[in-house]
């Protein structure tokens, strides 16, 4: 199976769950909400373009907005590849998760 | 919404300059939404701060995003290129190699050029080290030698401030060592002021540069040396015995220094002080010859304070020494100039003639760095022809990628990275070639240019510089062509016969092959000139001479033995022999009248049997004769020039000559003999005159019979070692010495050859490659006319006719060229050639021939394939 990056999956979690809206602005947002660090312009469009060349997530330019100063946007959606790898990944957290769930939440020195 | 404040400029071209063009506009556009949302919420204070943060923070991230497209993008570059080589092997193969080849040749040119360039830059001060140089002027000629008088020196240190330190030194030959009752060789020893040190900044690896030469008993070596005579120990403070001359006492060691750099004009093993002869002979005064005030016998050199001005200084020294020795020189009948030359410009500038080998000429470097332009030329050539006649076949390709979308940025692209890439494999060849070669090359050159020279800035720059040149070259041609047409017509197949590119190709075949004629027109001159030069007739008949050097004054035994021998014709003893190099006296046929000619003259010191022992010819009146006791000190001979130079003829007998080296003493001429060679043909004949002195004893010459050779030989080497046991007998053929005293031309010769024939051979590789193009594109017609009935000789003609029409148009161009330049190289000899048209028919023929024979292979295919697969050739 194919692996990703933490990060990767993160970034692939977030597009997913901004639905239509998945642009840099909103992603970089939200990420930085969840991780409670703070994510930069380049940290999420340098893996965004390595994720949009191996497959696993498109982009399309919209139309240019005056709130960007006349920029397009450019927003992005996960594709079937994208999604395959993230089931791939969550299948096997799950696997392994039933077994070490009570060590990650109840790791406690007897 | 109005009254917008736009995020910090600065901080936006940061992100713009670092962004792809992918996400350039996506990324600026993300930022000032949200710089507004923060504007409203924080002012524009704070959201500038965010902003600005935010564009520092991204700045890892877009560099790495901008690597790995790069990559990315040259990975696929990488491969294409890969794949495009192996599709067309034998092509590709061809190409390259040619390329490896010119690059490999002018990569190891450069390196030699640049050891060349860097003679004697290697000391702390180089810049203020100069050495002072004398030209000596009797009557109307110049000569200009290395070495100055003794006093010279310190006598112009002490009346100039500027000079900081000054120096003398001398060479002392190759004097054996004694330690521990063992006697080793010292290459090379010298003899100099305490300074020396404080001016050459040596390496020392044991003892005190300031004070090692204090003590006049020391004795600093090499460390090569120290590890010969005393293997591991320490050698300071230990003492040596340098056999030089009858008194030898020992020397302590009191300093050892590191290898004297290959790359510097004063080689040397071992430095003792001048005092030192002094201190070996137990006497209370200096050697004679360190006071004298005009024979020029050692090298000079000062520190200067700072950078000075060469022109006014020279003034200075020269009033100086004018003022100090005018007279002294005057008296002598010569006038003395003095010039400087920084250590820097010795060994490529020097115009003295005493300078010793290896004598490097700025010449040599300019021409060496033409061939090396030239050969490089022709590999570029090669290749850009090569690379443009196979991106015809790329033409399909191109098409489909412009039709389905490609932008002609991204195709010159492509283009270009892979013509780089095909260069850079061409460098990566030629390293390989150069690390196999460049122990053979340096043999050819005489130096030892290590494999780490590459890595010095300048061969680096070098190479860096000519792989992206002949990248750009070779693949702009195709790129910018390719990107341009229409792929309608492409897919048609009317691509690959384009007027333009045609001519193209000829005109670069012409450009090689002109270059290649040159070099071998070139190459034949010189081969004909060396073989002129070995075999000229020096003058002095037709047999045997045979020299050797001589210790004992007492002659007659020896002379004797030597006659005994039925082989020997005739010998004689004398104090210098033609070919060795000895100082020119100034004569003066009027002292009283300074309008009359003063003479230059070698001077030969001579017995009653030296003009026969060297087959020479009494043109006027006669040899030197026992009969005439006046012959003893008050008979010349002259020869031919010299009377010349004079205005005598048959008149000359019995003309007085007034010797100006000692005091106008006068002699009456009793003779004038044929003109013979005493110095390389380099220069010519000269004024010579023959003293007599039957007493001379260093050199005896034997003019021998042909026959049995070794077995005089061995009877020579017995008597002389009965005469003179402690000595050793060490002989030369006088032939053999004059043949050898072109060692530069020879080196040269040799270099020019090799490179020659490698140009040649990398014009042919790019024949071959183009031959093979241009046959493949008429496979079909060659098959209709095989059909129609052409025979094999018709279609061989037919296919190598436009060739070798192009190679004939190459001569035209290369001759005028060749012709000029070669008439500049044989002007270095006094002595040479003149151009025969032969010369520029054999090029010619040759030419065309081995132009033939490369398109052979093809044709001769070409011709023999079967008309079936011909016609089914697609």
């Amino acid at each position: 199976m194919k692996i990703l990056n933490g990060n990767d999956e993160l970034l692939l979690l977030t597009i997913l769950a901004l639905k239509e809206n998945a642009y840099g602005a909103t992603i970089m947002q939200s990420l930085s909400d969840v991780t409670h660090r703070e994510w930069s312009i380049g940290a999420v469009y340098d893996p965004l373009h390595r994720l949009e060349k191996n497959g696993y997530v498109r982009s399309e330019l919209t139309m240019p907005t005056p709130e960007r100063g006349g920029r397009s946007k450019r927003v992005y959606k996960v594709t079937n590849s994208g999604l395959d790898v993230l089931r791939q990944h969550q299948s096997v957290r799950n696997k392994i998760s039933q077994q070490v769930e009570d060590l990650i939440w109840n790791n406690s020195r007897k | 919404m109005n009254n917008r404040l736009h995020p910090p400029k600065m901080a936006s071209w940061i992100i713009k300059f670092l962004s792809g063009r992918y996400h350039k506009s996506a990324a600026l556009g993300d930022l000032e939404e949200i710089y507004y949302s923060h504007q409203k919420e924080w002012g524009k204070s704070q959201a500038d701060l965010w902003y600005w943060r935010q564009a520092i923070i991204s700045i890892p991230h877009l560099i790495h995003n901008r690597f790995y497209w790069s990559t990315t993008m040259f990975k696929s570059y990488l491969k294409v290129t890969w794949r495009n080589i192996k599709r067309f092997k034998v092509f590709s193969i061809i190409n390259i190699s040619g390329l490896a080849v010119g690059m490999a040749c002018c990569l190891l040119i450069i390196m030699y050029i640049s050891d060349e360039l860097s003679y004697d830059g290697f000391f702390k001060n180089s810049n203020r080290i100069y050495r002072i140089n004398t030209i000596s002027s009797i009557g109307a000629s110049k000569r200009s030698f290395a070495v100055v008088p003794s006093v010279f020196a310190p006598g112009i240190a002490d009346s100039i401030p500027e000079i900081e330190s000054s120096v003398r030194v001398m060479r002392m030959g190759n004097p054996r060592i004694e330690y521990n009752n063992t006697e080793y060789e010292l290459p090379q020893l010298i003899m100099a002021d305490p300074t020396f040190f404080h001016v050459f900044s040596y390496q020392f690896t044991a003892g005190n540069p300031e004070t090692s030469l204090e003590k006049p008993g020391s004795i600093i070596i090499t460390e090569t040396m120290a590890r010969i005579i005393f293997n591991d120990q320490d050698p300071i403070g230990k003492s040596i015995i340098p056999l030089i001359g009858r008194d030898t006492k020992p020397l302590e060691i009191t300093g050892v220094i590191k290898e004297v750099p290959k790359n510097s004009h004063l080689q040397f093993n071992g430095v003792i002080p001048l005092a030192a002869l002094q201190y070996m002979t137990n006497s209370s005064q200096p050697p004679d010859f360190l006071l004298d005030p005009y024979y020029c016998r050692l090298h000079a050199y000062f520190l200067f304070e700072k950078d000075i001005d060469t022109t006014s200084m020279e003034k200075k020294i020269n009033q100086t020494a004018s003022t100090k020795w005018g007279e002294i020189y005057a008296q002598r009948g010569t006038a003395r100039e003095f010039f400087l030359m920084n250590i820097k410009d010795i060994h490529l500038f020097s115009p003295n003639e005493d300078e010793p080998p290896p004598k490097g000429d700025i010449n040599n470097v300019y021409l060496f760095a033409a061939i090396a332009l030239l050969v490089l030329l022709i590999a570029c050539f090669n290749f850009i022809n090569l690379s443009t006649a196979r991106s015809a076949y790329r033409a399909a390709e191109v098409s489909i990628r412009k039709v389905i979308g490609s932008q002609r940025r991204q195709l010159i692209n492509q283009f270009l990275s892979e013509s780089m890439i095909l260069s850079f494999f061409g460098l990566l060849i030629s390293i390989l070639l150069i690390l196999l070669f460049l122990p053979a090359f340096n043999l050819l050159v005489g130096k030892e240019i290590q494999l780490k020279s590459m890595l010095l800035p300048s061969v680096l720059g070098g190479i860096i510089g000519i792989v992206i040149l002949i990248g750009l070259m070779a693949g702009s041609f195709p790129a910018l062509m390719l990107s341009a047409f229409d792929p309608a017509k492409v897919l048609k197949g009317k691509f690959l016969s384009g007027t333009k590119n045609n001519l193209l190709r000829k005109t670069l075949v012409i450009f090689q092959f002109s270059i290649s004629i040159f070099l071998i027109i070139g190459i034949l001159t010189i081969i004909r000139q060396f073989d002129y030069i070995k075999n000229k007739d020096l003058g002095f008949g037709k047999d045997q001479i045979l020299v050797f050097n001589s210790f004992n004054p007492r002659t007659e035994v020896l002379r004797n033995k030597i006659r005994d021998n039925p082989n020997v014709i005739i010998s004689c003893f004398s104090r210098n022999v033609p070919g060795v190099f000895r100082a020119y006296q100034g004569y003066n046929s009027s002292p009283t009248d300074t309008d009359k000619e003063t003479l230059r003259a070698y001077q030969l010191i001579v017995d009653y049997d030296f003009i026969q022992t060297y087959g020479l010819e009494m043109i006027w009146g006669r040899n030197f004769s026992r009969n005439f006791s006046n012959d003893l000190d008050h008979a010349l001979i002259i020869n031919q020039k010299a009377a010349e130079i004079l205005g005598w003829s048959r008149d000359a007998v019995g003309k007085t000559l007034y010797n100006m080296g000692e005091n106008n003493r006068p002699s009456k001429v009793i003779g004038v003999v044929n003109n013979f060679h005493h110095t390389s043909l380099h220069e010519e004949i000269s004024p010579v005159i023959l003293e007599l002195d039957p007493a001379s004893f260093g050199f005896v010459s034997v003019r021998i019979k042909p026959d049995n050779i070794p077995e005089t030989l061995q009877y020579l080497a017995i008597v002389f070692k009965a005469d003179q046991p402690d000595q050793e007998f060490s002989y030369y053929f006088i032939d053999d010495a004059f043949a050898q005293m072109y060692p530069e031309e020879e080196k040269a010769g040799q270099f020019y050859l090799s490179f020659g024939l490698l140009a040649v051979f990398v014009a042919c590789l790019g024949l071959f490659g183009l031959s093979s193009f241009t046959i493949t594109q008429r496979t079909k017609e060659i098959g209709v006319r095989k059909i129609l009935g052409a025979s094999l000789r018709e279609l061989v003609v037919m296919i190598s006719k436009d060739f070798l029409f192009l190679v004939l148009i190459s001569n035209i161009i290369a001759w005028p060229l060749a012709y000029f330049i070669m008439q500049g190289w044989l002007r270095n000899f006094a002595y040479r050639i003149s151009f025969t048209w032969d010369i520029f028919v054999i090029s010619a023929v040759l030419a065309l021939m081995i132009a033939a024979f490369t398109i052979s292979f093809q044709s001769i295919k070409a011709a023999v394939a079967d008309p079936v697969d011909s016609l089914r050739f697609e």
